[in-house]
């Protein structure tokens, strides 16, 4: 399995996470579950916030490798995500949240 | 009136005149547009190939550049780096892999050209470039799906064209090859090529993706160039009932192909000390745009330069010269060899549909490569196969 773990981290916790102000795309959420969880390739995924407040994590646990490069090549998806991945990254720039990427293959 | 302007089709159809004219002044025509000096004589750009100091690429190599590029891929960077990179993928290029990539590519191509009479052989000549890039790099992942994204890099990603720009593409496979040369999961090569070499034969551990953006784009864009004006070329120039009539003449025919239309027609280069050229006393810093299409064209070197002569004992600058000499020469000149023989099979002497003054051609954003996108052939109706 691969997990691959997004670690975004805030200046203050009066700078809200991108997440906080914008409620997620339902054709995104659809989609993911059509493609990605109905067909198993997703096994988990979670999100939590640090105790202090300042670091959010998400994460999504894939069942191999191909099913995460199959979501990575997914254009339909990408296009839905488009626009709103432009936004996210000038809010996260314009904030000095930042982001930490970590991908490891966990399991046997 | 700009009388250099390689991201105009009005212009790119009728270069050849004009590149007349700029070899016989006095001195090199400057464009303000481009910011360089306009070299177009054979023994000017084969002086300036040959000098790779003097005339570096570690500015880039496109007549539009992008910094972007200053430094991580083949065609912007001077040596040592420049060596080390060819000698990270030099394996991609050795003729067992060429073999391998062209048998595969003329198998896409027999499927493509099978039971058709009239076909746009633009769009065929994309997917068959996309498919040897995608063998060339071979990713041990989804053939088809890295075939399609390349296919579409090539004709719509901001590094490949002018207009029509869809970057979502390009992203994506940004983020697929970002991922997949990730140290904590890269998969095991599948057999070889550049993720192969990437992966065992990088003992510095570089990271230069660009070397899979690099033949998506630029290869890609040079692949579909050599085989669409070898395709519109044979046809115009009279020389189909030559091949077909003698197939030996197949490999003699692509080198004067690409000496009549270089499907990568020009390339730039940054002066690092004075050094005159043609007529111009060029300095540190000055730009200039090396055209090997009207080198290739220079009635100095080439006897009945406008001429399609099969069997010429002297061979054009298509893929550039010395240092900077394209790695993909070898490969490209095999798939030539293997797709005009199925084309051939497939559609006997065919004719080409596309008026001249018709041919469309996607604005290069580098202003480097001329691709064109509606090149339509017809299958000759006496051979039945």
């Amino acid at each position: 399995m691969i997990k691959v773990t997004r670690t975004f981290t805030r200046p203050s916790v009066d700078i809200p996470f991108y997440h906080e102000i914008q409620s997620e795309n339902k054709l995104t959420q659809t989609h993911m579950y059509k493609n990605y969880i109905l067909t198993k390739k997703i096994v988990k995924s979670d999100r939590y916030m640090s105790e202090d407040k300042l670091e959010f994590t998400s994460y999504i646990i894939w069942t191999t490798v191909n099913d995460l490069f199959d979501f990575v090549t997914d254009v339909d998806f990408a296009k839905l995500i488009d626009n709103e991945s432009s936004k996210k990254h000038q809010y996260e720039n314009d904030n000095d949240i930042t982001m930490v990427l970590n991908v490891e293959k966990i399991g046997a | 009136m700009e009388l250099f302007n390689p991201q105009s089709g009005e212009w790119l159809l009728n270069k050849f005149e004009t590149y007349k004219d700029l070899r016989t002044r006095t001195k090199a025509y400057y464009s303000e547009e481009f910011n360089v000096y306009v070299i177009t004589r054979y023994s000017d750009v084969m002086y300036a190939l040959s000098d790779h100091e003097i005339f570096s690429s570690g500015l880039g190599n496109l007549i539009v550049e992008d910094s972007r590029r200053f430094g991580q891929t083949l065609g912007a960077s001077d040596n040592p780096t420049h060596d080390i990179f060819k000698n990270i993928v030099k394996n991609a290029y050795s003729k067992d892999n060429i073999q391998r990539v062209i048998s595969i590519m003329s198998e896409k191509a027999t499927e493509l050209l099978t039971d058709k009479d009239e076909v746009n052989i633009s769009d065929i000549i994309n997917e068959l470039s996309a498919w040897v890039v995608t063998e060339i790099i071979n990713f041990p992942y989804n053939k088809t799906k890295i075939k399609d994204l390349i296919k579409y890099i090539q004709s719509h990603s901001d590094l490949a064209v002018k207009y029509n720009v869809d970057t979502v593409y390009s992203n994506v496979f940004r983020n697929f090859t970002n991922l997949i040369t990730s140290p904590g999961i890269r998969p095991v090569a599948q057999g070889p090529g550049i993720y192969q070499d990437y992966i065992t034969n990088n003992p510095n551990n570089i990271d230069a993706i660009s070397l899979f953006v690099g033949p998506t784009l630029s290869g890609a864009s040079s692949f579909t160039g050599a085989l669409t004006f070898l395709t519109l070329d044979l046809y115009r120039e009279n020389q189909l009932d030559a091949i077909i009539n003698d197939r030996s003449l197949i490999p003699k025919a692509i080198n004067e192909s690409l000496r009549f239309h270089a499907s990568t027609g020009r390339f730039s280069r940054t002066v690092t000390s004075e050094v005159e050229l043609h007529g111009v006393k060029l300095k540190p810093g000055d730009r200039v745009a090396l055209c090997l299409e009207s080198a290739n064209r220079d009635p100095d070197k080439f006897t009945d330069p406008d001429k399609f002569i099969i069997g010429r004992d002297t061979t054009g600058l298509a893929f550039g010269h010395g240092l900077h000499a394209c790695i993909a020469l070898a490969i490209s000149k095999a798939a030539m060899n293997g797709y005009l023989n199925v084309l051939l099979d497939k559609m006997g002497k065919y004719k080409v549909l596309t008026e001249n003054t018709d041919l469309e051609y996607l604005i290069s954003a580098s202003g480097n490569n001329d691709m064109i996108s509606n090149l339509c052939i017809e299958k000759d109706n006496k051979i039945s196969i």
